[in-house]
């Protein structure tokens, strides 16, 4: 490739210009083609990477706390649970951040984010806030009787987490953790543990779709890899359609299918299979339904791919050298087809990972998998907090996922 | 001929510049679907006939988490929102709202319970009731004690799948009269009572997350009988259906809030709304075509017999209701809303 | 023993068939829904009418709401194209320190979970003051689409013969002369196909728009998931139908580009 062609004139050479150092690092090839990536880059991270980050930061995130009780914190630095309520110095450093967050209009959201920590204070704090126009004129017992929490160590020792800017609290609440007067990490209740439930049905979910998308692959493939001119065409090209169609409108295509009066009841009601209709919709069978087939032509594309690449006659070879039928699928064509497999699962199982406009629709209560926590946190109960810390979990899965298909690669490309 | 066009011209310009001072407009915010609808008809098109003020109407899900986003970015295109009464409670105490004109406010004594706050007047009062579908039952439930009963009527039972609403019904069931239901879970034990209430009836529960749903169950007769907002079941009979209201059951009923985002770029239309809003006559534009009260004592004089029985707040229905509490609910939510997801997954 | 594969064969044609119909039957039972007489979306219909095409192109909410996509989808199409081509280009041919990484960022909107992505952009349009603004939503949708175009064009790039590149350089054209008149046309069908996709993506992105978008940017997928959730009506089945047949269309013209360009490639050999 030829570089800077262009004579140098005295101009580019005059001191202070900029253009011929410019056209300098122009001439170098690889620079010139960097430049072209980095709108896209810059794009990408300023509209998608800094956001989502901003995001998952939140589920650390204390600076809400930390701005606005700092007097308080500051009063707790050397105070332990174990001493009991702390001394009159602490009540009145409170009133005065509950003086100063109401003046500040911050007040709303303090006693929010406390309340979110523990259940029943936030009332108490508003109402606490109409005592506090002399904050040094309020006495502890005064106090005490707006925010009868104040009476015992758990909310101090909140208030007293408010010296830091991050919080482990929701992250430990995602996975149903909580840390007990002491400190130490625990448990949290039974009636309480919801979120491991939650990981594990998403987990759960996602490999079964994964599974049946593979069962129900393999033969499909095999039929289009072997049909001729115009069928395989076609076949393609009916495979790819949903592909191309709105998820939303095939999900609600399902529950049109599937509810009550559907079609699916009305044939089995009319063969006389049932007696009364089955119900099919808002079911976990429903959101399998769903999910499966927008997923699945995925896999099928993904195992078409390595199985357009085999010799035809490779299980033919295999059984004519006295392996049955089947012995020869599994040990010879499936070890081949494996890359296509494993490349459909990654795909299929990442996307049903976050999947969320389907069960929101098509799933019952007991169906909804993370996203739809993540989007309910935040939108309903204004808990950003646990909503970036579910998101975190989220992400945690797919990086394990990610991790898992690139040493199954690895080792494949290990074995060959 | 040249100054004629420019003359022309100037008339134009003068002529469109008068229209888009005229054009006055703002967005209110409501709960969608039939809903909108019913407030575009009944209440928003005669404010505009009057005021001059054209509505935009868009809708939501009531959360607070999008007003307060718009607030501290300073990028509000929301001036009206409809919400729900502790969200209310909670945007006034956070400044996410402005206050009520202080005539309209000044008011307070001609409005039902609950329906007027410093910062916000009713939008709607609606109530959870229990319904069934009376083209296949002829000897109804008449009682939650009776919906908790799957041997005299057998059949599954739809629930709206969350705590709220569902804890009320279940201590219902249990022989708590509505009145008394918040004191009960607000003492010691209150809440377990509830759930042990639900371990009875949880195998025979069919959970619904949005009353189309909850209908779709009813009507498909997947569930014999189910807990839902009584403005559906009234608009799906107008349609032809049969359902009925099991109002001697006792239900609960809460109050959704107009109120005005602080700083609002269209605030001023917004007050002149709510003063117009303020005349009960104008409020009866909305109960008039779907089944949800207001909050003006004398909304019922613009009402027919029959429009005013089909309201949670009528007199008939009245006495049989309670309030739902929203100082407990802002509370315990969180809370009570997890222990109830562990349940369900029990 | 001859008898078995032939089985064997057959109930993989009857499996193919039942999965094909199971793919297609979504789309295929909305046909005659959205031309029901009826308010409801149950089958058999009552009757047929076009009554509820007669909504969605007449009702301002969906007709605002049709024109909203188009405009989003070919605005996000513009810059996710004109982007994710250079791009594609740089990644293709250059080496650089970091290139798989950078590869890896682009492509991070692909498997971000789609509500992680929501959020992030309503916090983030938020504090830059642009939630409610038809643009926020044309930039969510093109960073979106973006690594689609991304990697259909390096696929059509890795066909594409370098040195045409020299000779048009050797005999003198410039960068851009080059870039236009030789790089362009024959990459043209990637470019095409990444743009199609990358405007379906758009027209069907329907929960980035529910975090970030109020009445008046609504888009078409947005106004069918908000008449889901509180009242079906059939007009939901006529907008669906809409959004199938100009997915169908767009498919078709794709399949046409790209034939062509076979052909084309076809005769140059």
């Amino acid at each position: 490739m030829t570089t800077s062609t262009r004579p140098q004139t005295a101009i580019d050479r005059a001191p202070g210009n900029w253009r011929p150092a410019f056209s300098r690092l122009l001439a170098n090839r690889d620079l010139r083609l960097f430049l072209l990536v980095l709108p896209l880059l810059a794009f990408v991270v300023v509209t998608v990477v800094v956001p989502v980050a901003q995001f998952l930061y939140r589920a650390v995130d204390n600076d809400l706390l930390a701005e606005n009780l700092p007097l308080t914190a500051a009063s707790l630095a050397s105070w332990a649970p174990d001493q009991g309520v702390p001394g009159e110095a602490s009540f009145r450093a409170l009133a005065h951040d509950i003086h100063n967050a109401r003046e500040a209009g911050t007040l709303g959201q303090v006693a929010q984010a406390l309340n979110q920590q523990i259940t029943g204070v936030r009332n108490s704090f508003i109402k606490a806030a109409l005592l506090v126009d002399e904050p040094d004129g309020v006495t502890p017992e005064e106090l005490m009787q707006a925010i009868p929490a104040l009476g015992e160590t758990p909310l101090w020792a909140l208030l007293q987490s408010a010296g830091s800017r991050w919080t482990d609290f929701y992250l430990l609440q995602s996975i149903d953790l909580e840390r007990n007067a002491g400190g130490e990490i625990i448990n949290v209740s039974a009636d309480r543990a919801i979120f491991r439930e939650i990981i594990w049905r998403t987990v759960v979910i996602s490999v079964n779709v994964t599974l049946i998308c593979i069962l129900l692959s393999l033969p499909v493939a095999h039929v289009l890899a072997n049909a001729r001119a115009p069928w395989s065409n076609l076949l393609l090209a009916l495979v790819l359609f949903p592909l191309w169609t709105s998820l939303l409108v095939r999900t609600v295509s399902w529950i049109i299918i599937l509810q009550g009066e559907g079609p699916v009841n009305a044939t089995l009601l009319f063969l006389g299979i049932v007696d009364e209709p089955l119900r099919l919709v808002y079911t976990r069978g429903s959101l399998y339904i769903a999910m499966v087939q927008v997923l699945l032509p995925l896999m099928i594309l993904s195992i078409l791919s390595v199985l357009l690449k085999l010799p035809k006659e490779l299980l033919r070879a295999a059984t004519s050298l006295g392996a049955n039928w089947w012995q020869g699928y599994w040990r010879v064509l499936l070890p081949l087809l494996s890359p296509g497999i494993l490349t459909g699962s990654a795909i299929v199982f990442v996307f049903a990972l976050g999947y969320y406009i389907t069960p929101t629709l098509i799933g019952g209560p007991r169906d909804q998998m993370l996203s739809s926590y993540v989007a309910q946190f935040t939108n309903k109960t204004l808990n950003w907090g646990l909503a970036g810390a579910l998101a975190v979990q989220l992400m945690a899965l797919l990086l394990i996922a990610g991790l898992g298909w690139a040493a199954f690669r690895k080792l494949q490309g290990a074995r060959r | 001929m040249n100054s004629k066009m420019l003359f022309a011209a100037a008339a134009f310009v003068v002529a469109t510049s008068a229209a888009a001072q005229a054009e006055e407009t703002m967005t209110a915010v409501g709960w969608g679907g039939s809903w909108n609808e019913a407030y575009d008809k009944g209440v928003f098109q005669p404010f505009t006939a009057e005021s001059g003020v054209k509505v935009t109407l868009d809708e939501w899900g009531g959360e607070l988490a999008k007003l307060r986003t718009q607030i501290e970015s300073n990028a509000i295109v929301y001036d009206f929102v409809s919400v729900e009464a502790p969200a209310l409670e909670i945007g006034c105490a956070e400044g996410l709202f402005e206050k009520l004109p202080e005539a309209v406010y000044a008011e307070k004594d001609d409005y039902l319970p609950g329906t007027i706050h410093p910062c916000g007047m009713a939008s709607d009062t609606w109530a959870t009731v229990m319904v069934y579908d009376g083209n296949k039952l002829t000897d109804g439930p008449t009682s939650w004690a009776d919906f908790w009963d799957v041997e005299k009527i057998p059949g599954k039972r739809g629930m709206l799948g969350q705590a709220q609403y569902t804890l009320e019904n279940a201590l219902m069931a249990d022989g708590v009269a509505p009145g008394e239901v918040y004191n009960e879970l607000r003492k010691e034990g209150g809440v377990d009572r509830a759930f042990a209430a639900l371990d009875r009836i949880k195998p025979h529960v069919v959970w619904w997350t949005s009353s189309t749903n909850a209908l779709q169950n009813l009507s498909a007769g997947e569930v014999v009988m189910t807990d839902l907002y009584n403005a559906r079941v009234t608009a799906e009979n107008d349609k032809g259906s049969n359902y009925k209201i099991v109002w001697e059951a006792g239900f609960f009923y809460g109050t959704d809030m107009w109120a005005i985002v602080k700083g609002a770029p269209n605030q001023a239309q917004a007050v002149k709304f709510v003063e117009f809003f303020a005349k009960p006559e104008n409020q009866a534009g909305f109960p008039k075509l779907y089944a949800y009260g207001v909050g003006h004592k004398d909304v019922e004089k613009h009402l027919t017999a029959e429009q005013l029985e089909r309201l949670p707040t009528s007199a008939k229905n009245l006495p049989y209701s309670a309030v739902y509490d929203t100082d407990f609910w802002a509370e315990n939510k969180e809370a009570l809303e997890q222990r109830f997801q562990a349940w369900l997954a029990q | 023993m001859f008898f078995w594969p032939n089985l064997r064969r057959r109930l993989a044609l009857l499996h193919t068939a039942v999965i094909l119909a199971f793919l297609l039957a979504p789309l295929v039972i909305m046909v005659p829904i959205s031309l029901t007489s009826g308010t409801m979306l149950t089958l058999p219909v009552p009757g047929w009418s076009l009554q509820w095409y007669e909504v969605i192109f007449t009702d301002s909410r969906w007709t605002v709401a049709l024109i909203n996509s188009l405009i989003v989808g070919v605005a996000a199409t513009a810059i996710a194209t004109a982007l994710g081509t250079l791009a594609a280009i740089g990644l293709t041919w250059g080496r650089f320190p970091g290139q798989q990484t950078m590869l890896a960022i682009i492509s991070l909107p692909l498997v971000l979970p789609i509500v992680i992505l929501g959020v992030a952009c309503f916090s983030f349009y938020a504090s830059v003051g642009l939630i409610g603004s038809r643009l926020s939503l044309i930039l969510a949708h093109a960073g979106l689409a973006a690594p689609v175009v991304v990697t259909t064009v390096m696929a059509s790039l890795k066909g594409f013969d370098r040195n045409l590149m020299r000779a048009g350089a050797s005999l003198g054209a410039g960068p851009f002369l080059c870039f236009r008149r030789i790089l362009v046309p024959l990459v043209a069908p990637g470019i095409m196909t990444g743009a199609l996709i990358a405007f379906l993506v758009s027209f069907d992105e329907v929960v980035i728009a529910s975090f970030i978008t109020t009445a008046e940017q609504r888009t078409l997928p947005r106004q069918i998931f908000s008449g889901v959730r509180e009242s079906i009506s059939p007009a939901i089945a006529a907008a669906a139908i809409v959004l199938v047949v100009i997915s169908g269309v767009l498919l078709a013209l794709t399949s046409i580009v790209q034939r062509r360009a076979r052909l084309q490639r076809g005769t140059a050999r």
